[in-house]
């Protein structure tokens, strides 16, 4: 079953169109990237299929469900990482892990499942009772991808999930995004301007540039078709081709 | 409605407004300790600071005698009041700058008095204007001059019309005053003070709108600047149980922060006429008023969260909702304080009745109609009402607005192209 689908997706902000008519498909099971410059409409895409933003044309589909029409069974499936994302700083790690457990989780055994995972994913060990406003940036971001992979969604949507991270910190993103995968079967879709993190982590990518999908593949079959030798030269080459067409 | 979901927005809410230390403490601590410091203060200087009153006497005769003994008898009843009898130049008072009122006593004042039933004394009055005790010298000196008059008219009376009775010659019209309530019936001498009492409610009324304000641009405006509430939009919460949640939350304690100022400014008043005065306010209207009054702070507070609410849903940061939201109620509050000094009721029924439309007008009138008319309860009962109705057309309003993407791009439609490319990043 396909996890994603999107047909001829527009979106217009007043006069300006930031998506220009995308399609692409995400199936089950697969870590999906998508990969493009600031402003390329990676972000409204996401918002999109997370339901947050409408589209103003064209038909996205979450496991069938419609994300205008049935937005509510969409929210059910799928946990969302925003690249700007926060937590509640007053609040401990494990108040925060809890709060999200509480809104997913039927049962007061599920939401313990939930927040014994989430402790387990973000790694913070004792500092997870500790209160949000003392921990550092890294320890925020690795608590805000527990909060969204905890849940099991079907669907986890990430957003720049190691921007503004260091490289250790990020690497203990990226693990945890793996393992998360490898336990779970869930499906993951990823936006990043890093491309390594993006080849070491996704099935299948796409390229997105001025509200267009310029390319879709593996990172193999992308480096193959833009003859690079890593995917950053597969995303150059394809923005220039691109560029040259236009 | 999920209830298990709306329980736990309610408990994180709680959890994260409770802990914000600085809001707290302004908004539930301070009005506890502050309103009621202020009264006992302004209380306490006036009380304990003296009215000084200086007497040049250059008659020396029996009457500017009398005059001064008067005086200091009076005093003795009057509070702190001392009076000077030692000067005997006015160069020499202006010397003295913590003098609050010269009396001055010409030469010849008892003999002008008494040398025909149609003499006059005269006596020179000079209140120094930068006195804030001056006007209670005033009333004292008046006190005992007008005593004075009427123990000189008492003994031109024996002298003129011998078989007349001074008391009766000085006061042919007797005056009774019998208070009256709603529909005429007699008023309790508590209820002497209901104008008093009603402005206080109205007071507290004011004061408990601000922490709401505070409340409620966190919830909402804050979770926005803080970054909290994309992923929070996405969750299975409907937007309803979010809404509904940071509405109850903010309302909680609202409600406590209400209560508290409510109490600090009957506090204030009490510490401020207890030193003003010496005397302890009642509270006129009974446990009715006290019932009426509580609904009314819940119905303001609600209208008050409900405006803050709209403000905060299209506001980019706490800020900017705070002070818009703050601005807009203290404009629209300002009918509480025209309504202490003038009935608003008759101002909005007879002059101005777009008054009505303002909410706040109903929160006062609901307090006023119910000590005013004798079914004064149904009265008060049908301002509640549109209070209530106020609030659940807000609150759909705000629950209308709070969508996903009206909050997310309501800065940038206002600040222009700059920040659009930013959030289409």
């Amino acid at each position: 079953m396909l996890a994603v689908e999107i047909k001829n997706l527009h979106r217009f902000y007043g006069d300006f169109e930031a998506l220009k008519g995308i399609t692409f498909d995400i199936d089950e099971g697969e870590i999906f990237g998508l990969i493009g410059p600031n402003g390329s409409g990676k972000t409204t895409t996401l918002r999109i299929i997370a339901t947050i933003l409408k589209p103003s044309k064209g038909i996205v589909k979450v496991f069938g469900y419609d994300v205008v029409r049935e937005a509510d069974k969409v929210r059910e499936l799928i946990s969302y990482l925003p690249e700007e994302a926060d937590l509640y700083k007053r609040l401990t790690g494990v108040e925060n892990l809890l709060f999200f457990a509480k809104m997913y989780g039927e049962t007061s055994d599920e939401v313990k499942e939930m927040v014994k995972f989430g402790i387990e994913i973000s790694g913070l060990g004792n500092r997870v009772y500790d209160k949000v406003e003392t921990y550092s940036k890294g320890m925020r971001r690795r608590l805000a991808l527990a909060r969204t992979l905890m849940v099991k969604p079907k669907l986890a949507i990430l957003d720049e999930p190691t921007s503004g991270l260091d490289v250790y910190a990020s690497v203990n993103v990226r693990n945890s995004i793996k393992k998360f995968v490898r336990e779970t079967g869930s499906t993951v879709l990823l936006s990043s301007h890093n491309m390594l993190e993006v080849e070491y982590l996704c099935d299948r990518v796409a390229f997105i540039s001025k509200g267009n999908i310029i390319a879709i593949g593996t990172p193999d079959e992308l480096k193959k078709k833009y003859n690079a030798s890593n995917l950053e030269e597969a995303f150059v080459r394809a923005v220039e081709s691109e560029l040259e067409e236009t | 409605m999920n209830w298990r979901r709306l329980k736990n927005i309610i408990w994180k809410e709680l959890l994260d407004l409770s802990r914000d230390k600085r809001t707290i403490f302004a908004a539930i601590i301070v009005p506890i300790i502050f309103y009621p410091t202020l009264g006992g203060l302004i209380g306490y200087m006036f009380k304990a600071q003296p009215a000084y009153i200086a007497i040049i006497d250059y008659d020396k005769g029996e009457y500017s005698e009398e005059l001064k003994n008067t005086l200091l008898n009076y005093s003795k009843y009057f509070g702190n009041v001392n009076i000077f009898t030692n000067y005997t130049s006015e160069l020499q008072v202006l010397e003295n700058p913590n003098i609050d009122l010269t009396l001055i006593i010409p030469k010849g004042f008892t003999e002008n008095i008494t040398k025909s039933l149609n003499g006059v004394g005269i006596v020179y009055i000079k209140p120094n204007v930068v006195s804030s005790k001056a006007s209670e010298a005033l009333s004292l000196v008046e006190m005992a001059i007008n005593a004075l008059s009427n123990n000189i008219v008492r003994k031109r009376i024996k002298t003129a019309i011998p078989n007349v009775e001074p008391e009766r010659f000085l006061n042919p019209i007797k005056k009774v005053v019998e208070y009256i309530g709603p529909g005429g019936r007699a008023a309790s001498p508590e209820e002497r003070f209901l104008f008093l009492t009603l402005m206080i409610f109205i007071l507290g009324l004011y004061f408990s709108m601000h922490p709401a304000i505070a409340f409620v641009t966190d919830s909402v405006a804050g979770e926005k600047e803080r970054k909290t509430l994309e992923a929070l939009l996405v969750t299975p919460a409907s937007r309803i149980e979010i809404l509904g949640g940071k509405l109850i939350a903010s309302l909680v304690l609202s409600g406590v922060a209400a209560g508290m100022n409510t109490l600090g400014v009957f506090l204030m008043y009490t510490f401020l006429f207890g030193g003003l005065l010496g005397v302890q306010i009642p509270i006129g209207g009974g446990l009715g008023l006290i019932g009426i009054y509580a609904i009314d702070v819940f119905l303001t507070v609600t209208v008050t969260v409900s405006i803050a609410l709209l403000l905060s849903t299209v506001s980019g940061s706490v800020r900017s909702a705070h002070s818009n939201a703050t601005a807009l109620t203290t404009v629209l509050a300002l009918v509480m304080f025209a309504s202490i000094y003038g009935d608003l009721e008759k101002i909005a029924s007879q002059t101005l009745p777009l008054l009505y439309l303002i909410p706040y007008t109903h929160s006062v009138l609901a307090l006023v109609t119910f000590v005013k008319y004798e079914n004064g309860f149904i009265y008060s009962v049908r301002h509640l009402l549109i209070l209530a109705i106020y609030t659940l057309a807000l609150i759909t309003l705000g629950a209308k607005l709070f969508s996903g993407e009206r909050i997310l791009i309501a800065k940038v439609k206002r600040k222009g192209r700059k920040f659009k490319l930013k959030l289409f990043a």
